[in-house]
């Protein structure tokens, strides 16, 4: 059975049989998206990287599992996302957040004018990080743009009009703590 | 000063971080590992428990149901072979075979074998957790 993910023609029955040429290319096309998924719970850069190493690994060791019941993306995204809060479960509060302040040449919204949009983005990330667990995740998959609200709520393990609600929260959260940088919507 | 950002794309802009590349690599090196390893395992450490149980079966096998095939084979050719060696072992297997010891020394054996083998087990595990990080 062939599987289409983000252009990639991606065989599943290969996946199951273990073939590594497969999923180096599934990887190489969905690699910056599970690091996403990981990254958004834990907030911390290294050990993302490591927890998306073992997501890797325990995608490669339970394929079998896989029922094809739901996109394979998806599939992947939900064992990326229990990963990621399992880890932070064990480790709540030990972990260091990322600071993308240091990134920005001069901290204060009003200076964001001049600004580069590297530097916005960092800006704006700093402030989707202090959103709660759920809500920038939820924000993170809806913005991936291929993935509906089912996959969502599929990869989150909730229903979708929750998932729908995260990312209305989220949203309307993001922009009061970007009140003093952003314009007007249309 | 407000900037004219529009939320939605800047969501779109930031929704995907850079992984770093060497990820891919680093699977394809993890793969190759975790295929070391249960060869490590399959060839060295299981082993290490199924031969000593199987042998402590074939050894209670003869020692209970086949005891006359046991005695002539184990205690009366080794007996006799001891005897062209020395006269001390020869001395020894006859007070083993007069008794019911070698029933009990079988069991000692098997378990001292079980020891051994959990302990090369365990330790072999041990071992095979210590490389699961390379780099």
């Amino acid at each position: 059975m062939k599987g289409k993910y983000n252009n990639l023609q991606i065989d599943i029955k290969k996946l199951k049989e273990k073939s590594e040429d497969e999923f180096e290319k599934f990887f190489k096309g969905y690699l910056n998206r599970i690091y996403t998924v990981v990254y958004r719970v834990v907030r911390n850069p290294a050990t993302a990287e490591d927890l998306t190493q073992e997501v890797m690994m325990k995608v490669y060791n339970n394929i079998h599992r896989f029922k094809e019941k739901s996109q394979l993306s998806s599939w992947v995204f939900r064992i990326a996302y229990n990963h990621a809060v399992s880890y932070i479960r064990r480790h709540r509060s030990t972990e260091p957040i990322e600071n993308y302040e240091t990134k920005i040449r001069d901290g204060s919204p009003g200076h964001l004018a001049h600004l580069e949009k590297e530097e916005v983005s960092n800006y704006i990330k700093k402030k989707l990080m202090e959103l709660p667990e759920n809500y920038r995740v939820a924000l993170t998959l809806y913005h991936f743009k291929e993935m509906p609200y089912q996959d969502i709520a599929y990869t989150m393990g909730i229903n979708i009009g929750t998932v729908k609600t995260y990312i209305h929260r989220g949203r309307n959260e993001l922009k009061v703590l970007l009140e003093e940088v952003i314009g007007e919507e249309k | 000063m407000k900037r004219d950002i529009k939320i939605e794309e800047m969501l779109d802009y930031i929704a995907i971080e850079e992984a770093p590349k060497e990820l891919t690599y680093k699977w394809r090196a993890e793969v190759e590992l975790q295929k070391e390893r249960k060869r490590f395992y399959v060839v060295l450490l299981r082993p290490s428990i199924v031969f000593p149980l199987v042998f402590a079966g074939l050894w209670y096998y003869f020692v209970i149901f086949k005891k006359a095939l046991f005695e002539y084979y184990l205690l009366d050719r080794l007996r006799s072979l001891f005897q062209e060696i020395s006269p001390v072992f020869e001395s020894s297997t006859t007070s083993i075979a007069s008794s019911n010891y070698y029933i009990i020394g079988a069991g000692i054996f098997s378990i001292m074998l079980a020891t051994i083998s959990l302990f090369w087990f365990y330790q072999g595990k041990k071992l095979k957790y210590a490389i699961v990080r390379i780099w």
